[in-house]
């Protein structure tokens, strides 16, 4: 599995000359910022720095990005963690426990778990990549459509029943949601749902959509406190409180563990990634969890589950990418256009042929999270200050970001119009109690899924035995309806052997 | 059983999203009946449907048609001037360009909210408003419509 001649070529790439090290410090300073700044996203940090790596040599471009990505990653939970702003859609689960945490005045720990989790899950997808890096990319190479649609569905039905007791609303919330990113040009290039408005063609803008349901519609709800934590004195940031997140972090391995393998499988799924990946590990870690009615409280499992999920996407991503060509998402994209900008095309070749700088890279992502480590240690005590801040200047403050942001990613006034309504359905939705989550997973997830049904059902001529012949998609359908239905039936059986006993 | 004007809401809310998936088939199947445009959105909003009318017979049988089972909500006289505020700050911007709609925004929100501090008040809103709009207007690509500031 490991090519030891090509261990040591790598390590030779990276350790004769300090010039690959020196772009790695302010790659992941800028991807902190970006990731830490609602509205800002790490691929567009990665595409506005793109350019810088035309006069880099490859490894060096490479290193760049991943560390632009791997603070990204950790840096989008911090306003997931304060403002319950995910920055990106991989922080969406962070915010659920992490954010609960920060109104308890547990804002340090929830940092501290976040950044302990985030550098053991990319520490950890890494080394599972180094492994198996052969075998993952045959592996990918059989994943198709109905796959794909299949951990769509997974993701979509266990984030809609998250809400335990209101699971028909959470069913309904996220399933208008997957209608809503269905809407625009359909495969045959017709509109649907446009009403004739021409910015509506591509689509609702998603990340738009995101930030007025996650964001705008929870302040709206804040506006009359004075602060995001009530009592001053846990309004303090405290590195010993970050420790101690560490230490946290650190209690609940199984939790890293199954979050750093969905993580890495969900996020070599090209096209899913690490949007579904924290999702479905933060629901794997609240169904098994002896006290799932704590999850959504301020738990800090649920912080573990999201983390270390969606820091090892990165690892799965680059997995599909390196193997493949095929970037799993936006960040990767702009990654592939460093190969094709330094003449590399990704592959199976790519990785027979250059697996020195396949492990390069790799290696360099080890020294990456220690680094990681310590400027996030530097950065918490100044971004946790944002709880300090009354919430009459804090509420107008962030909802000038997001409106900034969202015109930064459309580049014209559909971001901030749909910021608008969504921030009003939002708000409509959480005062009523349908699931916000699930809703912004539908729309972020609908053209995907319905791309993916439609290539099953080319493939397959509509025969509905095609499904049977697909190991990994029956697997995925299997593993669905244990998640579902699992711990029922395991209550049945248990309920009928004590019967029995008795 | 309550019926108090809250707890219509809910009802309006579910016959809302019902109405919105009966609006979108049909007029996805108004744009194509082909089984590539109707492949998920025929199934899903049948399933929608399903869910409402489950729902509603639920709620029917259990006697809480228009009774709110969760509440996260807070006094809708408080939230609704800051919802109107912020839809102003976004329709203005048009025409009143990022920096000053921002500069208003944040000025009227705070005055809203209760701060009488006025050197404080009205220091904050020029710097974070011009701050932040000169920021992104400088990173972003596209050109951002501006009053007074460099667009």
């Amino acid at each position: 599995m490991i090519d030891f001649v090509a261990v040591e070529q790598g390590l030779a790439l990276l350790f004769s000359s300090f010039s690959p090290w020196m772009v790695v410090l302010p790659g992941i300073v800028i991807g902190l910022i970006f990731g830490a700044t609602p509205g800002l996203q790490i691929s567009m940090a990665m595409a506005i720095f793109l350019p810088m790596t035309l006069y880099m040599d490859f490894v060096q471009a490479m290193l760049f990005l991943t560390a632009i990505f791997t603070g990204g990653s950790f840096g989008s939970g911090i306003p997931a963690i304060l403002m319950n702003i995910p920055g990106t859609s991989s922080a969406i689960a962070t915010a659920f426990d992490g954010y609960p945490m920060s109104r308890q005045g547990k804002h340090n720990q929830a940092l501290g778990i976040a950044l302990v989790s985030s550098v053991l899950g990319t520490l950890m997808g890494y080394l599972i990549l180094f492994v198996m890096i052969q075998p993952l990319s045959l592996m990918v190479l059989k994943l198709g459509p109905a796959e794909m649609f299949a951990v769509i569905l997974w993701g979509m039905t266990l984030i809609a029943s998250l809400k335990g007791e209101q699971v028909l609303k959470g069913l309904m919330a996220g399933f208008v949601g997957l209608l809503i990113g269905t809407i625009g040009f359909n495969e045959l290039g017709m509109a649907r749902g446009t009403m004739g408005q021409t910015y509506l063609l591509d689509g609702v803008p998603v990340i738009p959509a995101m930030m007025g349901m996650f964001a705008a519609s929870e302040l709206f709800k804040l506006a009359n406190k004075d602060f995001i934590v009530e009592s001053k004195a846990s309004r303090k940031v405290k590195v010993s409180g970050i420790f101690e997140g560490f230490k946290l972090a650190v209690r609940y391995p199984w939790v890293m563990i199954r979050g750093g393998l969905i993580g890495v499988f969900v996020g070599a799924v090209p096209g899913v990634g690490s949007s579904v990946s924290n999702l479905l590990s933060y629901v794997e870690t609240q169904r098994r969890d002896e006290d799932p009615d704590s999850f959504g409280k301020g738990n800090p499992k649920g912080v573990v589950a999201s983390e270390s999920a969606n820091s090892t996407s990165e690892a799965g991503s680059m997995a599909t990418l390196l193997a493949l060509g095929i970037p799993g998402g936006g960040a990767t994209a702009v990654m592939l256009a460093a190969f094709a900008m330094h003449n590399i095309t990704g592959g199976p070749q790519f990785i027979r042929q250059q697996t020195d700088v396949v492990y390069a890279i790799i290696f360099a992502n080890f020294a990456q999270v220690f680094l990681l480590l310590v400027i996030g240690l530097l950065f918490i005590p100044l971004l946790a200050n944002i709880i300090k801040v009354p919430m009459r200047y804090l509420i107008p403050s962030v909802l000038v970001l997001a409106v900034m942001g969202s015109f930064g990613l459309t580049g014209n006034m559909t971001g901030p119009v749909t910021v608008l309504v969504f921030a009003v359905v939002g708000w409509i939705f959480r005062h009523y109690g349908y699931s916000v989550p699930a809703a912004v997973i539908g729309m972020l997830l609908g053209a995907m899924a319905e791309k993916s049904l439609l290539h099953s059902y080319q493939i397959s001529g509509g025969d509905l035995s095609y499904v049977l012949e697909r190991p990994v998609t029956l697997l995925i359908l299997a593993l669905l309806l244990v998640s579902l239905f699992g711990k029922r039936l395991l209550g049945l059986v248990r309920g009928r052997k004590q019967a029995a006993s008795a | 059983m309550s019926t108090n004007k809250r707890d219509y809401g809910d009802l309006l809310v579910l016959m809302a999203l019902a109405a919105f998936t009966l609006w979108y088939l049909l007029d996805a199947i108004r744009v194509s009946s082909a089984i590539q445009n109707l492949l998920l959105i025929l199934p899903l909003s049948l399933v929608v449907l399903a869910i409402v009318a489950l729902e509603v017979g639920v709620r029917l049988k259990k006697g809480t048609l228009l009774v709110r089972e969760e509440s996260e909500g807070e006094p809708l006289h408080h939230t609704l001037p800051v919802v109107g505020l912020f839809a102003v700050y976004v329709l203005s911007l048009q025409s009143l360009g990022f920096d000053v709609a921002t500069v208003l925004f944040i000025a009227a929100f705070l005055v809203l909210k209760g701060e009488r501090n006025w050197p404080l008040l009205g220091g904050y809103s020029l710097a974070f408003g011009f701050g932040v709009a000169l920021f992104f207007s400088q990173m972003l690509p596209y050109p951002m419509h501006m009053l007074i500031l460099p667009g």
